[in-house]
């Protein structure tokens, strides 16, 4: 069943039965940050596709570049230290690198949207909520201004805020009411693409389930196709229907949700379950991964993960590995021809 | 809101109230001698000290506090000027106009200017304009007043003679002064545009607002500007009051009877009550100034209106 793939990234790994159109495709992105003594390759060659209606879970710890991708497909990075240095993002079709400014400014907030990771500093402090979220309406949408307002109070209310706080200050919201807000301005125009960027991070438990149960119901409604960018491999299970393991940069397993859970085969990925505390090992102490993710800057000639794989061969640290084919749709990169169990 | 401005206005009577108390002890302490000045040089010793007696200057210390204190905060007499025998409010009426003119111009041009330097640099930072911008405001904040002022004269009014050189003439004639009391304020306010403007196109709700499709020129104006004024309004009430008191230098360079050269020629004169009216006004107009600054915070930013309550 394994397929090795020679050419590295133009994949077709997505099930032959999703026959639902692909919405967005990003292929062989790069970017880099600039600044004045090093570079630090924050991505590399990062491949996926997201089938309109569906959601990719982006997984990987801190620093993996997750982040990065979904600014890159936004267009938002920081114009003076990031530079994309290569690949494409294809949305319904069209290149949003190749893109003026001016046709982002179109695209944003309109056809895709994105969640912050933090709703304590995503909304502006001196503005009223409400006036925030009609900004991104009168952006996108031929409105008169109370018309407009009448639109964020709805939204308002479908994010369960009631339409009185409309004039209400980022200030006078919890965590949880503010993350609402951001996902009532970014779902505010019904977006084909919806990006959430961790957005339970900064919540706490309680409020976690509540506002993932919000964004599912909201994305089913408004048939928006989500990435989803979570260290939370609970959050991918319940909300995944594709998963892409980002290790420093680098898509380095991806497949549906069954195959990543049932079927983990990169080593890292292994190791991501690995170190989940379980139920029924109580009292065990919890298994991390050794070591810590290379250095952007420095990156090692050979497989990133080499220096931490349990089992790493010798021709791990030299060449880098390429995508192997474990099914239609479960890939993964590594240099061990594994199989599926 | 009322009851946190109530309680402002309480504290007011107090400041004014202790800097009376200061300027008094500090004029009391001060060498020299008003009944020599009102009498001339020659008069005899008996003719001064009869005049000293008059005034009260022979009582102690805390007489002469005490009655002063009672005739301004309870009989509400700030007293009559030694030198010219009017009043020292309507003497200081008749003249703050000249003061609140210049300070008003020259406070509002440098807000507009100062803030619109800031934001260049900011949003272009590390660029020519950002640069220029620097070294522009860092050489105004550096150099003294009376420099500029009289660089000012020397060009303008007696070189290619566009401007008169002193006195109140003509709108004219508060062109030269009010460039010479803006340019430091300009710099001040640009500089402080422009480092708290850096800060807040960092955060988190300049992102969001860029990902909702915002354009740049908006972002800055609706988003960045009114969470970057908070510091920057505070540089403008400060240059507003002490410009109120009547920039000194600027007055005497350009010859303006307004408070700041009343005050000088008082104090030369040992004009006790026209000094103290004199501090006294300016020490109001300053603190009205600072609690009218503590209002706008709120309108800027709401959150100050909750940290003003739970005082």
């Amino acid at each position: 069943m394994a397929d090795q793939n020679r050419d590295g990234f133009t994949l077709q790994y997505q099930a032959v039965s999703d026959k639902r159109e692909i919405i967005l495709q990003v292929k062989d992105l790069t970017v880099e940050y600039v600044t004045d003594d090093e570079v630090a390759k924050a991505v590399n060659h990062v491949s996926f596709e997201l089938r309109s209606g569906s959601t990719l879970g982006l997984v990987g710890e801190t620093g993996a570049g997750k982040t990065t991708i979904a600014k890159a497909v936004l267009g938002v990075l920081p114009d003076v230290s990031a530079r994309i240095c290569g690949g494409e993002i294809l949305f319904n079709g069209s290149d949003l690198l190749e893109l003026s400014e001016m046709e982002m400014q179109k695209i944003r907030g309109n056809q895709i949207s994105m969640i912050f990771q933090d709703p304590m500093t995503a909304l502006n402090p001196t503005m009223k909520i409400g006036d925030q979220i009609k900004e991104a309406i009168m952006l996108h949408e031929k409105l008169s201004h109370a018309e407009g307002e009448k639109r964020a109070v709805d939204m308002l209310e479908m994010v369960g805020i009631p339409g009185e706080r409309y004039s209400d200050y980022p200030h006078q919201f919890s965590g949880g009411m503010k993350q609402r807000v951001v996902i009532a301005i970014a779902l505010a125009c019904k977006p084909q693409l919806l990006i959430a960027d961790e957005p339970t991070t900064a919540l706490d438990v309680t409020i976690q389930a509540q506002v993932l149960d919000m964004m599912m119901k909201l994305k089913m409604e408004l048939g928006t196709s989500v990435i989803m960018i979570t260290h939370d491999l609970g959050i991918i299970a319940e909300t995944c229907d594709y998963v892409a393991v980002i290790y420093s940069g680098e898509v380095v397993e991806c497949g549906t949700s069954e195959d990543i859970f049932d079927y983990a085969s990169h080593p890292y990925t292994v190791g991501l379950f690995a170190s989940l505390p379980s139920r029924s090992g109580k009292g065990e102490r919890l298994k991390p991964i050794k070591g810590m993710m290379p250095d952007p800057a420095d990156l090692p000639e050979g497989c990133p993960f080499a220096e931490r794989c349990p089992c790493p061969e010798k021709q791990c640290f030299s060449t880098k590995p390429e995508y192997l084919h474990l099914s239609d749709t479960h890939i993964v990169k590594c240099c061990k021809r594994w199989e599926r169990q | 809101m009322a009851k946190y401005i109530l309680k402002r206005v309480l504290w007011l009577i107090v400041i004014v109230l202790a800097v009376s108390v200061v300027i008094f002890s500090l004029m009391f302490i001060i060498d020299g001698d008003p009944a020599r000045s009102i009498l001339s040089v020659n008069a005899s010793q008996e003719d001064i000290d009869a005049l000293r007696d008059k005034l009260g200057l022979n009582d102690p210390y805390w007489v002469q506090l005490v009655r002063f204190l009672k005739q301004t905060f309870l009989e509400f007499d700030i007293g009559t000027s030694y030198r010219t025998r009017k009043p020292v409010l309507t003497e200081i009426f008749e003249r703050i106009g000249y003061t609140l003119t210049i300070a008003s111009v020259s406070t509002f041009v440098a807000t507009v200017l100062g803030i619109y330097l800031g934001v260049v640099a900011a949003t272009n930072q590390y660029s020519w304009k950002d640069n220029t911008a620097i070294f522009l405001s860092l050489f105004c904040v550096s150099m003294p007043e009376f420099w500029f002022a009289l660089m000012l004269v020397s060009i303008f009014a007696l070189q290619l003679g566009w401007l008169p050189p002193l006195g109140i003439d003509s709108w004219k004639s508060y062109i030269l002064p009010c460039i010479s009391c803006l340019v430091g304020g300009t710099a001040n306010i640009a500089r402080q545009t422009r480092s708290s403007m850096l800060g807040e196109i960092r955060q988190d709700y300049i992102t969001t607002a860029k990902a909702k499709g915002q354009t740049k020129e908006k972002i800055i104006t609706r988003h960045a500007l009114k969470n970057s004024l908070i510091p920057v309004i505070t540089v403008i009430g400060s240059l507003f009051g002490t410009q109120l008191g009547g920039s000194v230098v600027v007055e005497q360079i350009f010859s303006i009877p307004g408070v700041g050269s009343y005050m000088m020629t008082a104090i030369g004169f040992r004009d006790y009550p026209a000094v103290r009216g004199g501090v006294l006004v300016i020490a109001i107009c300053f603190s009205a100034v600072i609690l009218l600054i503590d209002i706008v915070y709120v309108l800027v930013d709401p959150r100050f209106s909750e940290r003003y309550n739970n005082q």
